[in-house]
């Protein structure tokens, strides 16, 4: 269950893996908040992303955290059902596992939308680098 | 074992379409039934393992809604602003509309002021609670309704943001409300000015109260026209804040006059004398507000050229 998806984008992980030290000052209630309001749009991606491979809700939800990636499942069920209504991924009931699963797939579509996505993604983490580092491109 | 998660997948079922329905029945009891099942295997009571995971999954209705795309706020923001801006425009003129139109019904039916003002009120009540209660529906259905979001298009646009729109805020000195509450004392002081008009009183001489009552109207005339103005301009200049000096100084000169013996029948002069004072004192505070309701002006006028 433990799978690791195919490609992890070095974003995600700087994202995802840093261990957010903080003074004690910090509001923890204000930064939830701000990391939950970073994180939302991503989801979309790295669920487009991990699902070239194809999987179903439990599977991914598994497959994200122990990437990780936060995600609750009662927002992610929801939202692979939206993303195959838009196209963006397609599914199948698969009925020779232990029990029947609903297996999710990255489209065409999707994976073109991923890559979009990707691109602006990179172009973000470029943005945040360069007020971080403070240093100019020209 | 299985009780809970029946009832919380029946839960969730119960408020999403029709048509998901049997697709999110079959996958969320697997996903649910894969959480326990991971649970389990690391050493878990299944039916602490089921609690949790349920638990974990949260309020049913929330999954639903999530699954239905319906929103889970009543007004959102694409509508709140028309919502409110058409709010605040329609209490305004239905209740002020109905409450007119009952009051003259009231009125004409024979009831006295008192019951057809109080009718009027009652109905404009009435009025302005179903302009919250219907509009209110009405951008809430839009908001699940696509069909009714577009019959609603027209109402939206009129009360969309346009530059065009933006309050005159530097250049109008005079608020409309108060220059109609200047308006209705006026009409006020006018009303009771005529109503003495064939009074006679003690000491006063009846042709010189003749003489100074139009006088007093034309003057009332005069600050009302004033006040139309000051509508009509919306700040103060130097001529207007010229006229309103003229009016005061008129008003506290009519004052001075018939306070200071102009109106006095000679013949009772005697009984005036112990008026004197507070006659004095009367005088010195109209003064005392005509100056300053000239400096005022000229005050205003000097702003407003700044």
């Amino acid at each position: 269950m433990g799978r690791l998806p195919t490609y992890q984008p070095a974003a995600f992980t700087i994202l995802y893996d840093t261990q957010y030290h903080h003074a004690d000052m910090v509001d923890q209630e204000l930064l939830d908040t701000l990391r939950q309001e970073l994180r939302r749009g991503s989801v979309v991606l790295v669920c487009l992303l991990a699902l070239r491979e194809p999987d179903y809700g439990y599977a991914l939800v598994s497959t994200l955290e122990s990437a990780g990636v936060e995600t609750d499942a009662n927002t992610l069920y929801p939202l692979l059902r939206r993303l195959e209504r838009q196209g963006l991924v397609s599914s199948e009931w698969v009925t020779n596992d232990p029990r029947p699963r609903k297996y999710y797939r990255t489209t065409d579509a999707g994976t073109e939308v991923a890559g979009l996505l990707l691109d602006d993604w990179s172009a973000i983490s470029r943005s945040i680098e360069h007020f971080r580092t403070g240093e100019t491109s020209e | 074992m299985s009780e809970l998660k029946n009832r919380y997948v029946a839960t969730v079922l119960g408020s999403i379409p029709e048509n998901l329905r049997s697709d999110v029945d079959r996958e969320l009891r697997a996903a649910i039934d894969d959480a326990i099942e991971a649970k389990v295997e690391q050493g878990e009571e299944p039916s602490a393992a089921e609690t949790a995971v349920l638990t974990d999954l949260g309020d049913p209705a929330l999954i639903a809604a999530d699954y239905s795309d319906r929103p889970l706020y009543l007004i959102g923001p694409r509508f709140y602003l028309p919502w409110l801006r058409l709010m605040r425009k329609l209490l305004v003129v239905i209740p002020l509309l109905a409450g007119t139109v009952a009051a003259v019904v009231h009125f004409v039916t024979g009831e006295g002021p008192v019951g057809a003002i109080l009718g009027g009120l009652w109905t404009g009540l009435i009025a302005a609670l179903n302009v919250v209660v219907w509009t209110t529906v009405g951008f809430v259905v839009a908001e699940r309704d696509d069909a009714a979001a577009a019959d609603l298009e027209p109402l939206t646009k009129r009360a969309q943001w346009s530059l065009d729109r933006l309050p005159r805020v530097p250049d109008r000195q005079f608020r409309l409300g108060e220059v109609i509450g200047s308006m209705v004392v006026i009409a006020v002081l006018f009303a009771l000015t005529l109503s003495v008009r064939n009074v006679a009183f003690p000491f006063v001489d009846p042709d010189a109260w003749d003489r100074a009552i139009p006088v007093l109207l034309g003057l009332l005339a005069l600050s009302l026209i004033l006040e139309l103005g000051k509508l009509h301009v919306g700040k103060w200049s130097y001529p207007l804040a010229g006229a309103n000096a003229t009016v005061n100084v008129c008003f506290a000169a009519w004052w001075v006059w018939a306070l200071s013996g102009g109106l006095i029948n000679s013949d009772d002069l005697a009984a005036y004398e112990s008026l004197t004072i507070s006659a004095w004192v009367t005088v010195a505070i109209i003064a005392a507000m005509c100056i300053w309701d000239a400096y005022r002006g000229f005050a205003g006028a000097r702003r407003a050229a700044a």
